[in-house]
């Protein structure tokens, strides 16, 4: 067991690999009520091509990851989810662009659920009549997101962004694509993705950490499990032509979204998370609530507080994007390509900015560290095996000058893009 | 529960905990819900989100949260039975994870003091270009609101659903009211909300209640004769069905919403009871509706039950293919039929307590939760402790389950269907 203290917020993470692989992080918070529990496989939607060994190479669908997901829970003659409503665990799932995620929160039978948790992750059942009965269950969870407006404007930016990419495409999938999974796709996909050394399991909250790492060692100890090699083939990324897109829909007022495009190498480890924090403050000190350019906005209503800016680094696919709800929105996109233009004068002489916000990014960052789902999920640990203290402390490091080269990386010869989704 | 009277109307509970790394202080204004009020009382709270005589817009209000180490302060209006609520809520790191914060405690309360008692206005009105900003702001947000399909189905159905005038309106205002309003009437209900609404504040945290009462002495806090609040509302069940269907464009799932009356008076000991069929019926993943409707029979992406003890109603709403509402309608009626029946099995009703035992202890982990729990007890003057909770859910009896599910009456029926 290695144990990493975090003093300043009075943490400690202790990390465990086991014999098969799994690797194990426990965070024990004995002034909480309920542990959150949550396993991890770093394949999400983005995972379109793999090899197993030396064998043929295989092509996921859109859509398989998150079809795996619901479809892991059915066993040939049970529910895995009404067994943790049987323990009083809530359980859930997620898919997002990188990882897969099963969860469950509990107040009592802990051990029971874990060992559940681990039991029907670790035993697939697919068949061609459970896997046609999903498809059409998923066929309107699509429906019901291409119904809303402000998921139709994100994918809409992401499809003019990276046309045609595995990132363009609903995590969901289309009612076509998920037509062509079959069982055996998906028992490969599990041979691969969901064999023990590929699986990160996370415990946070009350709990006695030796108690329940006996208690998941006896657990995978009892089971056999085949070592695979995995190979996974990134898609290339797309060319992106149109610098903007309009879409009719009907909402009250026209929804916008803009992005950036940062090309070149992707960032990793640390290094890619103080980046993140940085394009974070960065955004902030241009763009921020808090700024002359955001109250000129507001002022002439051209801007309300629906106004937001983000940064996303996913594998190849780096982006900033803009949403806002206005119909100023030749306004809106002249102010913010001048603010990008002008982004040294703006920058400059701003140190004191820099550190009030970087006090106050911490602060946030403090007040997140309430919430166990956000210990377990909001770092980047999947994708850069950074947790959320480190993420913290890392902003302790963070100087002016990152501000800089970040906002340099990005605005220097920066082409905006717009998508439009209006009547 | 300690509550301590400030003064008369004014009341002060402090809940000191080390467990979070976070300090709370929400300040809750209490009046009667009045459909003229509400449109006037959720402008104020936009306008008192956004300036006061110091911070004057907000790129000062943000400039100053990001010097109290990126506290939050937000306002937000709420309905609870037939009272209306203006919310001012503040979260702030706790100074002891933090370097030179001796300050941060007094000026985060001077800060909200600021905000709450010393608007943007000159003793008649708010300032008039503020007002007619956030008055398109809260006009945008209202339209805005029903670009969201189902939430636009919830607030049709209410307003088929309840025979008092301001049960029917949203607690955040109608759009044609606040377009009305001028600067001098939202700073009359400002007035109105300040000198006569019951004001309840809590603080959550690593404080203890000497340091909030030296705290507090600063504000000007003045009391007040207690209003009549009513947290309960009650009408009696109807004959007939109200119904109503709209088309929509660009939408492809139809949204199905029913509207049902419990039977059952707010103090009744059978809410307990009430809690437990709910999330038999529709409530949890583990419900009938859940495992009958969508996953077994494949009617409905998603559907839902929520029971309301404020109000005594039981809403479904569910989104389908059009195709399929006549079949889910007549499936969710079974599903009623089956509890009233008690057509469910003892391992059912044991998961679904299970789960309702686990979901409120783990509320104790949300200082969010925690604060809107003291906030309902203050309301409804009513206290149950953790350990009663927890018995009296786990005393439900199958049989009183049914009992109760047939005290069930459909009211009311929205259906959102897509055009063509």
């Amino acid at each position: 067991m290695i144990e990493k203290n975090y003093k300043q917020f009075k943490e400690k993470v202790i990390t465990e690999t086991l014999a098969n692989g799994l690797k194990v992080i426990m965070i024990p918070k004995r002034n909480y009520h309920k542990t959150f529990a949550v396993i991890t496989t770093p394949f999400g939607s983005l995972d379109r091509q793999f090899q197993i060994n030396d064998e043929a190479p295989i092509t996921v669908p859109a859509g398989t990851a998150h079809f795996l997901e619901h479809k892991l829970f059915e066993k040939e003659h049970s529910d895995a989810f009404t067994r943790f409503g049987e323990l009083g665990a809530d359980a859930n799932a997620f898919t997002n662009a990188f990882q897969t995620s099963y969860l469950f929160s509990t107040t009592q039978n802990l051990k029971l659920a874990v060992t559940h948790l681990l039991d029907f992750v670790q035993t697939p059942y697919f068949s061609d009549q459970t896997i046609a009965k999903e498809q059409g269950i998923i066929g309107q969870e699509i429906q019901m997101y291409d119904d809303d407006a402000n998921w139709a404007v994100y994918m809409g930016l992401l499809q003019l962004l990276y046309p045609d990419s595995p990132l363009a495409e609903d995590i969901a999938g289309t009612k076509q694509s998920i037509s062509k999974i079959t069982p055996q796709l998906l028992y490969s996909i599990h041979r691969a993705f969901y064999q023990p050394n590929q699986l990160t399991l996370q415990l946070v909250g009350c709990f006695d950490p030796v108690e329940a790492l006996s208690v998941i060692r006896a657990n995978q100890e009892s089971k056999q499990f085949e070592n695979v090699a995995v190979t996974r083939f990134e898609a290339p990324i797309t060319v992106s032509r149109k610098k903007e897109v309009i879409q009719s829909f009907d909402v009250s007022r026209p929804k916008i979204a803009l992005g950036i495009r940062l090309e070149g190498t992707q960032l990793t480890g640390s290094e890619a998370t103080k980046f993140i924090l940085a394009t974070d403050i960065l955004a902030d000190m241009l763009f921020g609530e808090q700024t002359d350019w955001y109250q000129n906005l507001y002022n002439k209503g051209i801007i309300d507080t629906e106004f937001t800016t983000s940064f996303d680094l996913l594998h190849g696919y780096q982006f900033v994007s803009f949403f806002s709800e206005t119909t100023e929105y030749e306004l809106l996109t002249k102010a913010i390509s001048n603010q990008m233009a002008s982004y040294e004068d703006v920058l400059s002489r701003q140190e004191e900015t820099f550190e009030a916000l970087r006090r106050a990014t911490l602060g946030e960052g403090i007040q997140r560290l309430n919430s166990l789902e956000s210990i377990a999920l909001r770092g980047d640990d999947t994708l850069f095996g950074t947790n959320l203290f480190d993420k913290v402390m890392l902003l302790q490091e963070l100087t002016y000058n990152d501000i800089l080269e970040s906002a340099k990386k990005i605005y220097q010869n920066a082409t905006l893009k717009r998508f439009i989704l209006k009547k | 529960m300690k509550k301590i009277q400030l003064k008369s109307g004014v009341n002060l509970v402090v809940l000191p905990t080390t467990q979070f790394k976070t300090l709370h202080i929400a300040v809750d204004f209490a009046a009667p819900l009045q459909t003229d009020s509400v449109s006037s009382r959720s402008l104020l709270s936009y306008l008192t989100a956004v300036s006061s005589k110091i911070y004057r817009n907000q790129q000062a209000v943000a400039q100053k949260t990001i010097d109290l180490y990126g506290a939050q302060y937000e306002t937000d209006v709420m309905r609870f039975g037939q009272t209306h609520h203006v919310r001012y809520s503040m979260q702030l790191p706790a100074p002891v994870y933090l370097e030179n914060t001796s300050y941060l405690l007094h000026d985060a309360f001077s800060f909200l003091r600021e905000m709450i008692f010393n608007p943007l206005a000159d003793g008649a009105q708010f300032d008039q270009e503020t007002f007619e900003k956030e008055r398109q702001s809260l006009v945008n947000e209202l339209s805005s609101l029903m670009d969201d399909k189902r939430r636009y189905a919830v607030t049709k159905l209410r307003q088929l659903t309840y025979t008092t005038p301001e049960m029917r309106v949203l607690s955040s205002g109608v759009v044609a009211d606040v377009a009305k309003l001028t600067a001098s009437d939202v700073y009359d209900a400002y007035q109105d909300m300040i000198n006569h609404d019951t004001m309840n504040i809590i603080v959550f945290g690593d404080i203890d209640e000497m340091q909030v009462l030296s705290e507090l002495e600063y504000w000007p806090l003045k009391q007040r004769e207690p209003r009549q609040l009513k947290p309960f509302y009650r009408q009696p069940v109807h004959t007939s069905v109200d119904e109503l269907s709209e088309k929509q464009p660009d939408i492809n799932q139809a949204i199905l919403t029913l509207g049902y009356h419990l039977n059952l008076s707010p103090d009744d000991p059978r809410r307990f009871v009430a809690l437990v069929f709910n999330t038999l019926f529709g409530g949890s993943p583990l419900s009938k509706l859940f495992t009958n409707v969508r996953e077994k029979e494949s009617l409905a992406y998603s559907i839902y039950s929520r029971w309301q003890n404020d109000t005594g109603f039981i809403t479904v709403a569910a989104g389908l293919d059009k195709a399929k509402i006549a079949q889910t309608e007549s499936m969710i009626a079974e599903q009623i039929a089956d509890i009233q029946n008690g057509n469910f099995s003892e391992e059912t009703l044991a998961a679904i307590k299970t789960s309702l035992i686990n979901d409120y202890l783990s509320q104790q982990d949300s200082p969010a939760s925690e604060i809107e729990l003291v906030f309902s007890r203050l309301l409804t003057q009513r206290e149950t402790p953790v350990a009663q909770w927890v018995a009296e859910v786990s005393a439900v009896t199958p049989v009183q389950v049914a009992e109760l599910a047939q005290q069930l009456t459909l009211q009311s029926r929205f259906i959102l269907l897509p055009k063509g």
